[in-house]
């Protein structure tokens, strides 16, 4: 094949990661952001604020794990109905160090003491900031 | 990483189409043609080139009565696409090195000074 020049072939590049990052994190509809940011915020909260009591902390948790774990359905769902399906590439293995770093972050809340409750809720507080931060610079 | 320059990615296009695929399992033809902004026509052009050459798989369907046609990375067209990305990479790298080495070696004005 022909050699190709180095301006040409930044440019290619270029478009090429322009290309992937359509796939991987596509436009979003203006709801989502906001929704996504509640159901990161309360799941968080959620998890963190449960109770001692033995029943109560085990629904409070798993409704947390629910929430948040429906953020991530809502994104995926608007990805699917775009026509776009599966994730390839380097965006699967940050997604994949996002999940574990959920896991580690249950495992923290669900072992806490009730002291360090009101710390979870803030904790829910900047992490659905953060989501919708994240998530809002797509919609644009 | 040594890479290889692939022809079937030369035409900024089909490159566009093939680096989208690689970021999903697959894609339906309308989520293809809105993002590379081509007519149906002009997708199913270079699609059908791509799937001759053996980097993409095109699958067709129906959801519900809708027919549906799903486009998709084949192995190979991963493999390939990897492998010219980092035949770019290669030459803008070569080059960046090249004229960082041709400013290292001009002469500065305190040195080229007649004495």
């Amino acid at each position: 094949m022909a050699t190709m020049d180095a301006e040409q072939a930044r440019a290619d590049l270029e478009q090429a990661n322009r290309s992937y990052q359509s796939a991987v994190h596509p436009v979003l509809p203006p709801w989502v952001p906001p929704l996504c940011a509640v159901l990161v915020a309360g799941g968080t909260a959620l998890v963190g604020a449960a109770p001692s009591n033995g029943l109560a902390r085990l629904a409070c948790t798993l409704g947390g794990v629910l929430l948040a774990a429906a953020a991530g359905a809502v994104v995926f769902r608007v990805r699917v109905r775009g026509g776009i399906s599966g994730l390839r590439g380097p965006a699967r293995e940050s997604g994949t160090a996002v999940v574990i770093c959920a896991i580690a972050f249950l495992v923290s809340a669900t072992t806490a003491s009730a002291q360090l409750r009101w710390v979870y809720v803030a904790l829910g507080l900047v992490t659905g900031a953060i989501t919708w931060w994240v998530l809002a610079r797509r919609h644009r | 990483m040594s890479g290889v320059l692939d022809d079937a990615f030369r035409a900024t296009a089909r490159l566009k189409i093939a680096a989208f695929l690689s970021g999903c399992d697959e894609a339906e033809f309308r989520a293809v043609q809105d993002y590379a902004e081509l007519s149906a026509s002009a997708l199913s052009k270079h699609a059908a080139a791509l799937e001759e050459s053996g980097h993409l798989a095109i699958r067709k369907g129906h959801v519900g009565k809708m027919p549906r046609t799903w486009l998709a990375l084949t192995d190979f067209g991963r493999k390939a696409l990897t492998d010219h990305l980092a035949a770019l990479q290669e030459i803008a790298d070569s080059a960046a090195r090249h004229a960082m080495g041709q400013a290292s070696q001009k002469p500065t004005a305190s040195s080229s000074a007649p004495r």
